[in-house]
């Protein structure tokens, strides 16, 4: 599938578990945020993703499998938002609604607003959450 | 050498539903059997198809690529599907086609989430920073000509200013008003900081320069504006009072009148999120900086003057009020002749209108009212003078209402003003002794209203006559809240206790704030590359040209400048300084009233209870009494010769004595002691 997550809007730098997504947040104060912008879409054109169960691509926050031992950031720490604005009133925690296609090309590539807030409270990197799509079909479109 | 599938070449893979990744144990090998020499895909495709005929791919041409997509789609509805590979086309050589599956039916984008102490960007003067700058959502990065700068003061909003370069086309610089702006910077790809979240408040276009020019600010006051009281109420905390305030002011106001009752300031963070930052410095700095940390080693030292530093404030709080008196007294009279000396030497005798109308004549309320009426008409048996008995016969018409004695419960009210002063003197000692008594006044004035004329204007419902009893008429119950003194009369102040304390302790929190915003008019300032400074953080500036401080961010402004990509800060700080000994502080409450126990003799304010009877038309009659309260009448017929009498009654009621009745004055003082913090200053020469 070539739909994925990219961290450039020219979709050309996939995200991975090796280049993931980055938050910096300052510990303190506490409560400061990070927030950055991924991309979903695909660099090939003439491609659409839908859900494969229909209706719209909803976009959810899950742990990984197999965190680092140590604090694990729950998945409230994090808010999604089609825009910067949309972070301000967004749920922590919640999903995110896509529309119910996606077409290829750069230039249909989704902007994904991130927010992250610590609970933690344990300074250094951690990666124990991610961004995950439902099961998708993707076809020609 | 041709191929069509379902062809020679395919290969079955069994695949159960679920996520493959290549390169995996999944991968099949496509051996394509033609022994020739040259690799060429030129016109071959590459297909899938499921054993089922449910999943069935469009055949791509591959043309030579390495990167090959095979886009196919469907589902496969159970374990024992699989997948056929397969070649269609012609290829003129020997190959061996490593396939792999990815069905990879989801997408994740794993997060990195780092946490680091502010201090850990230090040293890093030299970092070359990205921006990213977004007007309206439209990333304007690239078209940023100048300097960006970033101002954001104590309780202030947060302004920024930078210019980009118009696009082509029509330009009309005022459809960027109010448009959201967000700037942020980055070190590295993977540490981005946000500097402001704002809106456009001014766009100029410059048609020499061909720039437009954004002044974006964080709106703080539309952001308070915006709100309910309530709302504001949560976010600040603090006191307010409608007597300390004005009951009229909008959000913003409303913030700023609850602000200036605590020791913190408010503002938005750098995402446009509410900070209620403490003035007191943390005793942990999120930033230290030392000489190697500032651009230009000289900070700049501001103090303040002493005579700029009120340290104390004498504050009258005065209430002015009604307390509102309630006094119930009984009163009566009785027939002084038996009826049977009443039958035989007949008098007039008062009825109930005239003793009703006596009672309404004293101003009081009646509450109750019984009275006793002569006996039916009959043939009574009385007592003769002489000795011996005689039956005599007596007519009575109850309409006449005739009374032969009665008892009632009057009812008095009456209200007087108090009027309590309490002066407070509200200082901070050490700072007195440091720097002498920098005294200014001030004062709060209570009046909460009472509608005194109503409470002793009140009438009831009038006593009818027409029946041997009246009342008890609940329309004179004590009223609620009235409890009783030590005079026998109730009372109650016309006050609300909780809103006047809250007045008050509103009114001391406001001058104890302005003692402590007083002592922290001292700065220190410095220059620093880029630090994620925020108006909350402590900071401390460690032996900076011979100046050691620590105190809360009051200031910050930040040039970025896009043609060197780099950073310059200034970073003002706040330090408190009392330059004495800490003091205990007075805990924050409404101060002790003065006492206003008034206290009356004994038995004051009762009725005469040994009313008389005045009876005339009779020999030896008494000399008539004109200012005597009770009954005055004649006897009918006239026994003899003698003074003829006015039938009346009357009823005459006690004075309320003036030590209850006129204002009223009580004064009493006390001290509230500010314990101003001392931020560390030092300086060595």
């Amino acid at each position: 599938m070539s739909f994925g997550f990219y961290h450039d809007p020219a979709l050309s730098d996939p995200v991975a578990s090796d280049h993931p997504l980055g938050l910096t947040e300052q510990a303190s104060p506490a409560g400061a945020v990070a927030r950055a912008i991924v991309y979903f879409g695909s660099a090939w054109s003439g491609l659409q993703v839908q859900a494969a169960g229909g209706g719209p691509i909803v976009l959810s926050l899950a742990p990984v499998s197999a965190p680092a031992p140590g604090a694990v950031h729950p998945v409230t720490d994090y808010k999604l938002a089609l825009s910067d604005a949309g972070l301000d009133t967004a749920i922590a925690g919640a999903s995110l609604s896509l529309p119910s296609a996606v077409a290829g090309g750069a230039g249909n590539a989704v902007a994904i607003h991130i927010e992250a807030n610590d609970s933690t409270g344990q300074v250094g990197l951690r990666q124990d959450v991610r961004i995950l799509t439902p099961t998708l079909t993707e076809r020609d479109a | 050498m041709p191929y069509t599938p379902p062809a020679a070449n395919a290969a079955d893979l069994n695949l159960t539903p679920g996520s493959y990744t290549p390169p995996a144990a999944n991968a099949v090998t496509l051996n394509l059997a033609d022994p020739a020499v040259a690799i060429d895909f030129d016109g071959s495709m590459l297909f899938i198809t499921s054993l089922d005929g449910e999943l069935q791919s469009d055949v791509v041409d591959i043309d030579g690529a390495l990167a090959m997509l095979l886009d196919a789609y469907g589902e496969m509805t159970g374990a024992s599907d699989g997948l056929i590979l397969g070649l269609a086309g012609t290829i003129a050589s020997d190959v061996t086609l490593a396939v792999a599956f990815a069905l990879d039916l989801t997408a994740e984008a794993p997060i990195a989430h780092a946490l680091f102490e502010a201090t850990a960007l230090l040293g890093q003067s030299s970092m070359q920073w990205s921006k990213r700058i977004t007007v309206d959502a439209v990333d304007r990065s690239e078209s940023i000509i100048g300097d960006i700068e970033i101002e954001a003061e104590e309780g202030a909003a947060r302004i920024a200013r930078f210019s980009f370069e118009a696009p082509t086309g029509a330009i009309e610089a005022a459809s960027y008003l109010r448009k959201r702006v967000t700037i942020d910077f980055s070190p590295t790809p993977s540490q981005s900081f946000r500097r402001f979240t704002g809106f456009v408040i001014d766009a100029v276009y410059d048609p020499s320069t061909k720039q437009i020019g954004i002044s974006a600010s964080d709106d703080l006051q539309r952001y308070l504006e915006s709100r309910n009281r309530a709302q504001i109420a949560t976010l600040i905390g603090g006191y307010w009072s409608g007597e300390v305030f004005d009951i009229d002011a909008n959000g913003w106001q409303y913030a700023q009148d609850r602000l200036s009752t605590i020791p913190a300031s408010f503002d938005l963070d750098v995402y446009r999120r509410p900070n209620l930052t403490p003035w007191a410095a943390n005793a942990t700095a999120d930033f230290t900086l030392t000489c190697n940390d500032v651009i230009d080693q000289t900070p700049q030292l501001d103090l303040a003057r002493a005579t700029d530093i009120k340290n104390t404030i004498t504050l009258t709080l005065a209430i002015r009020y009604e307390r509102a008196y309630q006094r119930v007294r009984s009163v009566g009279w009785v027939y002084p002749l038996s009826f049977g000396q009443y039958l035989q030497t007949p008098t007039t005798l008062p009825n109930q209108d005239m003793i009703l109308s006596a009672l309404d004549g004293t101003g009081w309320g009646v509450q109750q009212v019984a009275f006793t009426s002569p006996p039916p008409s009959g043939s009574y048996t009385v007592n003769l003078p002489g000795g011996g008995t005689a039956v005599v016969a007596w007519g009575y018409d109850p309409d006449l209402r005739l009374v032969m004695s009665y008892d009632a419960e009057l009812v008095k009210r009456w209200t007087q003003t108090i009027t309590e002063t309490t002066t407070l003197t509200i200082r901070a000692p050490q700072s007195v002794t440091a720097y002498g008594e920098q005294a200014t006044t001030d004062q709060l004035n209570l009046s909460p209203s009472f509608d005194w004329e109503a409470f002793e204007g009140f009438e009831g419902t009038p006593p009818t006559p027409g029946t041997v009893g009246l009342g008890p008429n609940n329309e004179w119950d004590v009223p609620a809240g009235f409890a009783l003194n030590a005079n026998g009369d109730y009372e109650s102040d016309q006050l609300d206790t909780s809103s006047i304390d809250n007045d008050r302790l509103t009114a001391i929190a406001v001058a104890r704030t302005q003692i402590l915003k007083a002592h922290r008019r001292n700065t220190v300032e410095v220059q620093t590359p880029f630090l994620p400074v925020e108006r909350s953080h402590t900071v401390r500036f460690q032996n900076v040209s011979g100046i050691t401080a620590q105190g809360k961010v009051f200031h910050v402004r930040e040039t970025y400048r896009t043609d060197r990509g780099e950073f310059i800060q200034q970073i003002k700080i706040a330090i408190s300084r009392s330059n004495g000994a800490s003091v205990t502080e007075t805990a924050l409450s409404a101060p002790v009233r003065p006492a206003s126990l008034i206290t009356l003799p004994p038995g004051t304010g009762g009725f005469n209870t040994s009313t008389q009877t005045q009876l005339g038309n009779h020999t030896g009659a008494i000399v008539y009494d004109p200012n005597a309260d009770g009954y005055s009448g004649n006897y009918d017929p006239a026994q003899g010769i003698g003074e003829v009498f006015p039938v009346q009654f009357r009823v005459i009621a006690p004075a309320i004595p003036d030590a209850v009745r006129e204002a009223a004055e009580f004064a009493n003082a006390a001290d509230f002691i500010v314990s101003v913090p001392n931020d560390t200053l030092t300086v060595t020469v």
